[in-house]
């Protein structure tokens, strides 16, 4: 049933004929029919504020509720979606980043070992030979060369895997986390270079004035590349 | 003339009576802001979206229509990486959004305002291709007669949407998955 005003708004709105003023109009009647007149177009009436819909709209024949649409457009960051070939081919890159990063990070970790047994030996190595209770027994000298050697390997690995792995989706570069852990590890990758340089001209100088000040330079590069590799990995563990 | 003018008085008081102040409602994107949370044993991971669509219904009949959108790669943590991890395990290029719908019933523009109101909507979340319906508890503060903040805070598991949850360290982050939504409701006129 109609509600009331409905009823009143069409029977304001009805045509008058009926009480149509004719004071102000000189009409004849006549039997003839009278041509039409042009009728000037009519003015749209004011638009009234459309009022809130009485019910929300039927949902679906199913009844579910849920089966409305307010959101007319795409998102804004709606993208065309994927063909089934760029589909797999993302899922693959996904599933491959995941398992070389997985690696990544466990073999940075047992570098981070190696390297801080590396520095522990490298330490003890130079006491032994330049420390005032040192013996240069040279007991240290093969552990640390060990030490070195497979670290160095590792932490080429682990680099490798890092640059290897595939970026399916773009990173925009911002100073976050992600990006002192790159900055570090590149940091700790020249100070491995230089330790590499370093060791072996070090070792080259055996009962020569200046070998000791070559093994202090190893050493510190030693500390510096282990502090660098530290802040990396904790740039990203916290 | 008599009967018009008596049905033109009806009228216009009839419409006072049945032209509600309610409406279409959408969300200030640029006021609002959508937020999650991920625990992990190490820390606590935030994500904040600012951009964020949403349209509101109110019905005559006191009865509300909601929905709202967002998309996945809005969400920004403060670490690209934990944001590409996190597209990742979503698999935003499949889902692109995450989508709520919501109902409730006796949701009316108050006389006087401020105002608060709290509801409780029922809610269909589409997140990961996966649909759930829940109840969501919603604080609603009518700041004036066309301007509302919508806030609510829910949490959803990670693993019912099928997402894989991401690990750091080899320690999976904990299944609830925060939700807090700040939101501005503009009037439309």
């Amino acid at each position: 049933m109609l509600p009331i005003w409905i009823f009143m708004a069409a029977l304001a709105m009805a045509p008058h004929g009926a009480h149509h003023h004719r004071k102000h109009h000189a009409v004849k009647h006549s039997h003839k029919p009278e041509p039409p007149t042009a009728q000037p177009p009519l003015e749209a009436p004011p638009t009234a504020p459309e009022p809130a819909p009485a019910v929300p709209p039927v949902a679906s024949a199913t009844g579910d509720p849920f089966q409305f649409e307010l959101l007319r457009q795409p998102g804004p960051l709606a993208a065309p979606a994927l063909t089934a070939s760029q589909d797999e081919k993302l899922t693959r890159k996904v599933q491959s980043r995941r398992r070389i990063l997985q690696a990544h990070q466990a073999l940075g970790f047992v570098t981070l070992v190696g390297l801080a047994a590396t520095l522990v030996i490298g330490q003890l190595n130079y006491q032994d030979k330049y420390g005032s209770n040192g013996g240069d027994t040279r007991r240290f000298y093969n552990a640390h060369l060990g030490l070195a050697a497979s670290t160095t390997a590792l932490f080429a690995t682990t680099g490798i895997l890092a640059l290897a792995a595939p970026n399916p989706y773009r990173k925009p570069v911002r100073f976050d986390a992600a990006l002192v852990h790159k900055l570090s590890m590149a940091l700790a990758t020249a100070g491995m270079v230089a330790e590499g340089v370093l060791g072996p001209i070090t070792a080259s100088r055996e009962g020569k004035l200046d070998q000791r000040a070559f093994a202090l330079a190893h050493l510190v590069t030693g500390y510096a590349t282990f502090g660098f590799m530290a802040i990396g990995v904790m740039a990203f563990v916290f | 003339m008599r009967l018009r003018m008596i049905a033109l008085a009806l009228l216009a008081a009839g419409t006072a009576h049945a032209q509600s102040p309610d409406g279409e409602w959408k969300v200030d994107g640029k006021a609002s802001t959508i937020t999650y949370h991920l625990v992990h044993k190490l820390h606590h991971v935030s994500g904040i979206s600012h951009q964020v669509e949403g349209t509101a219904r109110l019905f005559a009949n006191d009865k509300t229509q909601v929905a709202m959108r967002a998309a996945v790669a809005s969400f920004d943590s403060g670490n690209v990486n934990r944001d590409a991890h996190m597209k990742e395990a979503v698999e935003a290029a499949r889902f692109p959004n995450v989508e709520l719908k919501a109902l409730a019933d006796g949701v009316a523009i108050p006389k006087m305002f401020p105002a608060t109101v709290n509801k409780t909507f029922k809610a269909q979340l589409l997140f990961h291709g996966i649909q759930k319906v829940m109840d969501i508890a919603v604080t609603l503060v009518f700041e004036s007669a066309t301007r509302a903040r919508a806030t609510s805070n829910f949490a959803v598991s990670l693993d019912e949407f099928k997402v894989e949850r991401p690990s750091l360290m080899f320690v999976k982050v904990a299944d609830a998955l925060g939700i807090d939504a700040d939101l501005i409701f503009v009037r439309q006129p």
